[in-house]
């Protein structure tokens, strides 16, 4: 049995009389990439900070790398490396001291040339005060720091955030060369489409709940599809009503063009398309910024 | 644990030498205000007695200005634990609090450190910038000593007071802390550790002069803090007093932290650490 990275059970967290976790399950395998997803308010950060014994849950199991850290903050924290989603360093340090400071806390680290050439690689300059740095490049910064030990746990809380396109890049393939080496790698993110390019797995949250969890292909191959057929007859509608999975959206062009929605597997579609010629086809897969809307308007339309 | 104390003393280290050398100063220039007195030979006790009884005694009841001992008590240790006082509050305040409400704190909290490791360096790096501020300011006198002088001390007796202001600022330095960590911000424990300091040296400097504040003055401070009267000795009982209550505050406020969760502005946290009546906790 593969033993979780992480494993959260039935983790309640109250702020005051705001219950911001309301039974949340996690599990994130050892060496994957996983996508931490949802909206301002769910409980992304608030989930994150329970790991790190920053705050603690009001009830529920947390495990990190087999760890309890309730009971063994330091050795969960000596194996995680952190960047946090509001990032906020003492102004008066070079990122060269800061390094340097927190190499000291932690009293382990890469070999420091290593650590430079990270820096190099993000173009961050370690001779400036970090007071006089722009957004973008304290968030270097924030990242570096995640480095300074070789951790088997990563927990980036918006790692892109404030980067340019290009950084925003560099930092993903970072990502994936810390997973090569064997690393997990726990993110959140506001950019799907960055996290579409990267996570293994992906779990939504909402309102304190993880209401999804899957491969991120899966996810997306799971959600609707939308199909749009150009024939070149007319072809009755009744041929797609009595199809299962299937929901006719529009219907143009005196019945020769239609766009469906699809759930779930095609072969029925496909084979009812046999019998007609078939024009143009199109099927557009969501992205999973849109699987992430539907469970968003979900939500509001429970509001 | 190393690291984090050496930081917070390299970043208090201007303060200490901002305090200490001008107190020094100023504790140098007192011998030779003393002196001009003494070479001038006033008749101060016809000059004081020209002063209400009652404000003489609020300043401590002495009209003998040329005697070493009274001169410190009235020109220096009167005031000085007002405004060394403030200084240390202010600092204890912020020390923890001032971090989470930044959100510095909780990138140092993410590395392998325990809560009682960041908590105890910040403190003793403070308690060793007041220790380094006082003997600065001990070594402006025990400087001008070393000079010919009508001031009949030594050192060693000047050196007493001392450590009475040490224990009375770090009493003040604790208590502030422990506020920190049960108040909203650590604004609201400046404001209200500075009330009660002054609150304190009002309440010890009337209480000379209005016998109905006696049972009051028990709970002051600044009661079991001896000033220039020190210099003929320490008062244990007083010295005690002020300790372990620094001691218990400080324990109090270590143990907040280390139970309560981090505060972080707009989660929620930054309010009072008590549950509100009837608040759902889970």
């Amino acid at each position: 049995m593969i033993e979780m990275a992480i494993n959260l059970k039935n983790i309640h967290k109250y702020y005051g009389s705001v219950h911001a976790l309301r039974g949340l399950n996690l599990e994130v395998r050892q060496g994957e990439i996983f996508g931490f997803l949802g909206p301002n308010g769910a409980g992304k950060t608030t989930t994150i900070r329970c790991m790190l014994d920053l705050i603690r849950p009001n009830s529920g199991s947390i495990r990190i790398l087999g760890l309890d850290p309730q009971h063994d903050p330091q050795a969960v924290k000596a194996k995680v490396g952190y960047l946090p989603g509001d990032l906020k360093v003492e102004g008066d340090f070079t990122p060269r001291d800061f390094l340097k400071h927190l190499r000291r806390i932690r009293g382990d680290g890469r070999p420091w040339e290593e650590l430079l050439g990270l820096a190099e690689r993000f173009n961050l300059d370690l001779d400036k005060k970090i007071k006089t740095l722009s957004q973008g490049n304290k968030q270097k910064v924030g990242l570096l720091q995640c480095f300074i030990s070789e951790v088997p746990l990563l927990m980036l809380d918006e790692p892109t955030l404030g980067l340019d396109p290009l950084m925003q890049q560099e930092v993903l393939n970072l990502i994936r060369e810390e997973r090569e080496k064997g690393a997990t790698i726990f993110f959140s993110s506001h950019i799907l489409s960055e996290v579409q390019k990267v996570a293994d797995r992906v779990g939504i949250i909402r309102k304190g709940v993880l209401v999804e969890i899957a491969q991120t292909d899966d996810l997306i191959n799971r959600a609707l599809t939308r199909v749009t057929i150009q024939f070149g007859v007319t072809v009755p509608e009744s041929n797609f009503d009595r199809l299962p999975n299937i929901t006719v959206l529009r219907v143009n062009d005196n019945q020769h063009s239609y766009t469906l929605e699809v759930t779930g597997e095609m072969d029925s579609l496909i084979k009812t398309l046999g019998d007609y010629p078939v024009r143009d086809l199109a099927i557009h897969r969501p992205s999973l910024e849109e699987v992430f809307l539907k469970y968003y308007k979900d939500e509001k339309e429970e509001v | 644990m190393l690291a984090i104390f050496r930081r917070k003393l390299i970043k208090n280290w201007l303060m200490i030498l901002g305090w200490g050398v001008g107190l020094g100063f100023l504790g140098w220039f007192m011998l030779d205000i003393f002196d001009s007195f003494f070479e001038q030979n006033i008749d101060f006790s016809q000059y004081m007695q020209a002063f209400p009884e009652d404000m003489m005694a609020f300043f401590g009841g002495s009209s003998d200005l040329l005697s070493p001992e009274t001169f410190l008590d009235i020109e220096f240790f009167s005031y000085i634990p007002v405004i060394l006082g403030i200084m240390v509050i202010t600092n204890a305040s912020k020390l923890i609090s001032k971090r989470e409400e930044e959100g510095t704190l909780e990138l140092t909290l993410a590395q392998p450190v325990s809560r009682s490791a960041v908590f105890w360096s910040n403190l003793l790096a403070l308690m060793l910038s007041l220790v380094l501020i006082l003997a600065l300011t001990w070594g402006g006198f025990a400087l001008g000593l070393t000079q010919e002088t009508n001031f009949e001390l030594t050192p060693e007796q000047v050196f007493r007071p001392f450590v009475s202001l040490f224990a009375l600022l770090l009493m003040f330095l604790s208590l502030s802390l422990l506020l920190s960590m049960i108040l909203p911000s650590s604004g609201a424990a400046g404001l209200v550790s500075a009330f009660m300091l002054i609150a304190s040296y009002f309440i010890t400097s009337l209480s000379r002069i209005e016998e109905s504040l006696e049972g009051l003055n028990h709970f002051s401070p600044l009661e079991y803090y001896q000033g220039g009267k020190a210099i003929s000795g320490l008062d244990g009982q007083n010295l005690m007093i002020l300790l372990g209550l620094s001691v218990l505050f400080m324990g109090i406020a270590w143990l907040f932290f280390v139970k309560r969760d981090l505060r972080f502005g707009g989660s929620g946290g930054l309010r009072l650490v008590f549950p509100k009546k009837g608040e759902d906790v889970g």
